[in-house]
């Protein structure tokens, strides 16, 4: 009887640990993602994954500890802004005040368009 | 003695640039006074050469280790290899400020000798271009950056160079990248000369594209180097990290290849010549902004140092005056360079028109991106950041389109095309895209933007192809190949092949490497195993030696693979003079691809662990392959106008 | 449609007079913009020497300075005389960053104690709560804990004073 406890204490732990493993390579997946998104305050202008400042660890170590607990990336990063500012998102905000940054592809290409169009004839020439 | 000599040489030369500039007006007329033509050449001529002489003697105060020169007291060391000592005079402020002179008067120097091509009143207004831009850039060395101020005492030894400038990439990478952007001001300078003459003609166009052509090679190459050194020099495995400083280079080159293509149509079609004009003066103009935001530290971080406010406003004067003077003059003229002539949109001036867009947008884009934080940080006093997401956002959508109008271009002829021709020639070509498209799919998979990429490049590929193909069997009757036409195509036809063919090989690469590398990052101690990739790497040992003038660890790893197995060494150096770290990553290569360690350093000290870092990066090694194969169809295609186009022959025409 | 031609030269002058702007008038305190400045010092959980107390009960109601530091910091040391200078004036609390009680104990015996409380946050999790850089940093705060002003890097003599004068009026002060 003994025997059979411990061997099913065996397994439900041995598949505990394989689940867990699962999920903590799986937090460490997203922590990498979202490690290459953040910028290192401390830095010239690496992301916390390529950093290898004291603060870039701390904050990678705090970022698995966080999914471990639950939370997802937008949360995480919401937990960061608010206490590094934008500066640490590398990919800015799509607000009111990055409007003009966001539309700068589409408009610079309409406007280059435009003076393009100007100098072409788009029907066939008569020959 | 020497270092004053050629102190007073820059101050001569400024004088004479100044001199030149001042004698050169008619101030009753406001016009120029071509009579003086012959003396100003002259005194460019010294100008120029003194400049050159003064540029050697700094070197030969590198190479003398002579610390009584503040400039070698700072950036130099007794210690140093030679070619450490030379690469050093330019691995600063001052001593590359010096460097770009020297540049921009050799290319004087070779204008002034072709100068029997072109009509005097055409040359005098280029000289006196590169006179005002010549002046200014003394002015701000003599004034701001003056490399031959002496310092006293004299020290013992001098303050080291940083080691991460020691090394062959990083030392090199300045002057190929210079001789790019500096050559950037003489087909500016042929600009800002049609304007002031009221005139763009294609024999103007002729003129001034090997000019073009040899600052696009040379940008290319500078370029490639530095992504090239940055990938194996810092450690994190990326070639590319959309960085202010790489940012501010790769804009130059975007418009210089867009103004290729434009100059390429008004020359053969001699249209597109306000296009040209605004893309020459705009790929200048981009330069000076570029070299300027990295010198006055604006941009470098958000977080600058507070840096020498008279160094800015100085630059930023010199800039201003300059672009916006030219923009005031380009707008001005327009009306009288410009013609009504019109693009008919089915043929290659018209897919390089639609091209430009692509390649115009994309730099816009980049700009805007890069001094966003500037501009957020004065209107709303915020600070944020504008990174890789970004760029890699905005950028990839607009490459794409310019990438397959290329393919398309290139089976386009000149003026006009039918439509039937087009169907013919271009459904064959899609028709085998198609096919290897499905093919990778199957045999692959893979993320969507891999695919494309991929696409995009056999698209490029099986397009040049094409044209060739097309090329060789033109006007034969039974579609037979004729194999003695690949020596009548002409060199630069082959170059334009071998450029594109280096993009297709560069977007190759891009799409593979990104696709399919593999990363691990853990900490590890000597004895201890990582798997990547179907690679068993082996933390073996450390060893702990004295090199030349550092100290290294080096970490030796044991790898194996199916059945090959290699050893990989990663090392840390400590720098003797400065004691400044650095880290040297151990490479193996295979085919194209590479595996990559870095060591880092024993944290905590004693404990012998140490974070490891593995990238396995497939088919990387095209990217920069590919961007050399494009500088080299550019060789072959500046060749070709030297030796056919009369750039050494005499002239048909006079400007 | 003729000003079209007229547009590069219109970009170019507006960021010219963005630069011209950055380089002019680079702010003389030059502060890392703090996430956190008009905010209210969060709650942290960290105490001082025998957990008797938390550090944002110790703060209630009073316009403290809050310096974060290190023994093993080298910048820290050097700003030590800069805090004793100014410690009778002024409320310095310290956080110990990443430290132990002992080390705290000999540099503060070393050096001298400006500080009224040390806490500890010995595993340096708390800090990033404030935003932190790296040791030292030191944070003006006024009577209801609103962070006034966040000094990143060792501090000099100089630079407290125009801080002080400039955000320490007499409403916010004790």
């Amino acid at each position: 009887m003994r025997y059979l406890i411990k061997l099913i204490l065996i397994i439900f732990i041995s598949l505990y640990n394989i689940v867990l493993s699962q999920e903590l390579l799986k937090n460490e997946k997203v922590m990498i993602e979202l490690a290459s998104e953040l910028r290192c305050v401390v830095c010239q202008n690496q992301s916390l994954l390529e950093s290898d400042s004291e603060l870039a660890k701390d904050l990678k170590n705090l970022i698995l500890i966080k999914l471990s607990e639950g939370k997802n990336k937008d949360e995480i990063k919401k937990f960061l802004v608010e206490r590094y500012g934008e500066f640490i998102l590398f990919k800015p905000l799509m607000n009111k005040n990055n409007l003009v940054l966001w539309f700068a592809p589409i408009i610079s290409l309409l406007v280059f368009t435009i003076l393009a169009l100007r100098k072409l004839n788009l029907y066939k020439r008569k020959n | 003695m020497l270092i004053e000599l050629a102190h007073i040489f820059l101050i001569i030369s400024f004088l004479l640039f100044s001199l030149q500039i001042f004698i050169s007006i008619d101030y009753a007329n406001f016009k120029l006074r071509y009579s003086v033509f012959d003396p100003i050449k002259k005194l460019s001529i010294i100008s120029f050469i003194l400049i050159v002489f003064a540029f050697l003697i700094l070197i030969i105060g590198y190479v003398n280790s002579d610390f009584s020169v503040l400039n070698v007291y700072n950036n130099s060391h007794s210690n140093k290899p030679l070619i450490y000592k030379i690469s050093g005079t330019w691995g600063n402020h001052e001593g590359s400020l010096l460097m770009w002179l020297s540049i921009l008067s050799i290319y004087g120097l070779v204008f002034i000798s072709l100068i029997k091509r072109v009509s005097k009143s055409f040359s005098f207004k280029v000289l006196f271009t590169l006179g005002i831009v010549n002046a200014g850039f003394i002015a701000f060395t003599i004034f701001t950056s003056n490399p031959f101020i002496r310092t006293f005492p004299v020290p013992e030894e001098g303050l080291g160079l940083n080691p991460v400038l020691q090394d062959p990439g990083l030392a090199f990478h300045p002057p190929l990248l210079y001789m790019g952007y500096v050559g950037l001001t003489i087909p500016f300078s042929f600009a800002i000369a049609a304007l002031l003459e009221g005139e763009v003609s294609s024999s103007w166009a002729k003129l001034v594209r090997p000019w073009i052509l040899a600052s696009w090679i040379f940008l290319t190459l500078g370029i490639t180097l530095g992504s090239w050194w940055a990938y194996y020099e810092l450690g994190w495995g990326g070639w590319w990290f959309w960085d202010p400083v790489e940012n501010v280079s790769l804009l130059p080159w975007l418009l210089t290849t867009a103004l290729l293509h434009s100059v390429r149509v008004t020359e053969k079609r001699d249209r597109l010549k306000g296009w040209t004009i605004l893309l020459a003066i705009l790929s200048f103009s981009l330069t000076l902004l570029g070299t300027f935001i990295v010198r006055s530290g604006l941009l470098t971080s958000v977080h600058a140092f507070a840096s020498d406010p008279a160094r800015g406003i100085f630059i930023l004067s010199f800039l201003v005056l300059i672009t916006a003077g030219s923009l005031l003059l380009y707008a001005t003229k327009l009306e009288k360079i410009e013609n009504k002539k019109s693009i008919y949109l089915i043929s290659r001036e018209g897919g390089l028109l639609l091209n430009n867009i692509f390649l115009c947008a994309s730099a816009t884009t980049i700009l805007i991106g890069t001094l966003w934080p500037l501009i957020i940080e004065i209107i709303t006093g915020t600070d944020i950041s504008v990174g890789a997401p970004y760029f890699k956002i905005v950028f990839l959508p607009l490459i794409f389109p310019a990438i397959f109008l290329s393919g398309v271009s290139i089976n386009l002829n000149w003026k006009k095309t039918h439509l039937e021709d087009i169907y013919n020639k271009i459904w064959k070509l899609i028709a085998i895209l198609l096919f290897f498209i499905t093919i990778y799919y199957f045999l692959f998979g893979g993320p969507l933007l891999i695919l494309l990429g991929v696409a995009a490049s056999l698209w490029l590929f099986t397009s040049i192809l094409n044209d060739f193909l097309n090329k060789l069997m033109e006007k034969s009757k039974f579609s037979k190949i004729k194999f003695y036409r690949v020596k009548k195509i002409r060199l630069s036809t082959y170059g334009m092949y071998l450029a594109h063919l280096g993009v297709g090989v560069f977007i190759l690469g891009v799409s593979l490497s990104e696709g399919m590398k593999t990363y691990y990052e853990g900490v590890k101690t000597v004895g201890s195993s990582v798997q990547l990739s179907k690679f068993d790497i082996k933390f073996e040992k450390l060893e702990r030696l004295k090199k030349e003038n550092w100290l290294s660890e080096t970490g030796i790893f044991s790898v194996e693979r199916n059945e090959a197995s290699f050893q990989i060494k990663a090392e840390r150096r400590i720098y003797l003079d400065t004691g400044m770290p650095s880290s040297e990553a151990g490479i193996k290569r295979n085919f194209f691809s590479h595996l990559y360690i870095v060591m880092g350093q024993e944290q905590p000290a004693g404990s012998g662990k140490r974070v490891i870092r593995v990238y396995h990066n497939p088919n990387i090694i095209l990217i920069w392959l590919g961007s050399i194969i494009m500088a080299f169809g550019g060789v072959l295609s500046l060749i070709d106008g030297k030796f056919k186009s009369g750039f050494l022959r005499k002239p048909r025409t006079k400007l | 449609m003729n000003f079209i031609k007229y547009i590069p030269l219109i970009f170019f002058v507006t960021i010219s007079i963005f630069f011209y702007n950055k380089i002019k008038y680079k702010k003389n305190l030059e502060p890392l913009s703090s996430a956190l400045i008009k905010k209210k010092f969060p709650q942290l959980n960290i105490y001082g020497i025998n957990n008797e107390v938390d550090i944002n009960s110790y703060i209630k109601n009073r316009s403290v300075i809050i310096n974060i530091f290190a023994s093993w910091c080298g910048p820290c040391r050097i700003e030590h005389k800069v805090l004793k200078r100014f410690s009778t004036e002024y409320n310095i609390i310290g956080i110990a960053y990443k430290d132990s009680q002992k080390n705290i104990n000999n540099f503060l015996d070393d050096l001298g104690n400006p500080y009224e409380k040390v806490f500890f946050d010995s595993s340096g999790i708390e800090s990033i709560n404030l935003g932190l850089y790296g040791v030292p940093e030191t944070f003006f705060l006024d009577k209801e804990s609103i962070i006034l002003y966040k000094h990143v890097g060792p501090i000099n003599e100089e630079e407290f004073k125009k801080i002080t004068s400039k955000f320490f009026t007499n409403t916010n002060l004790r």
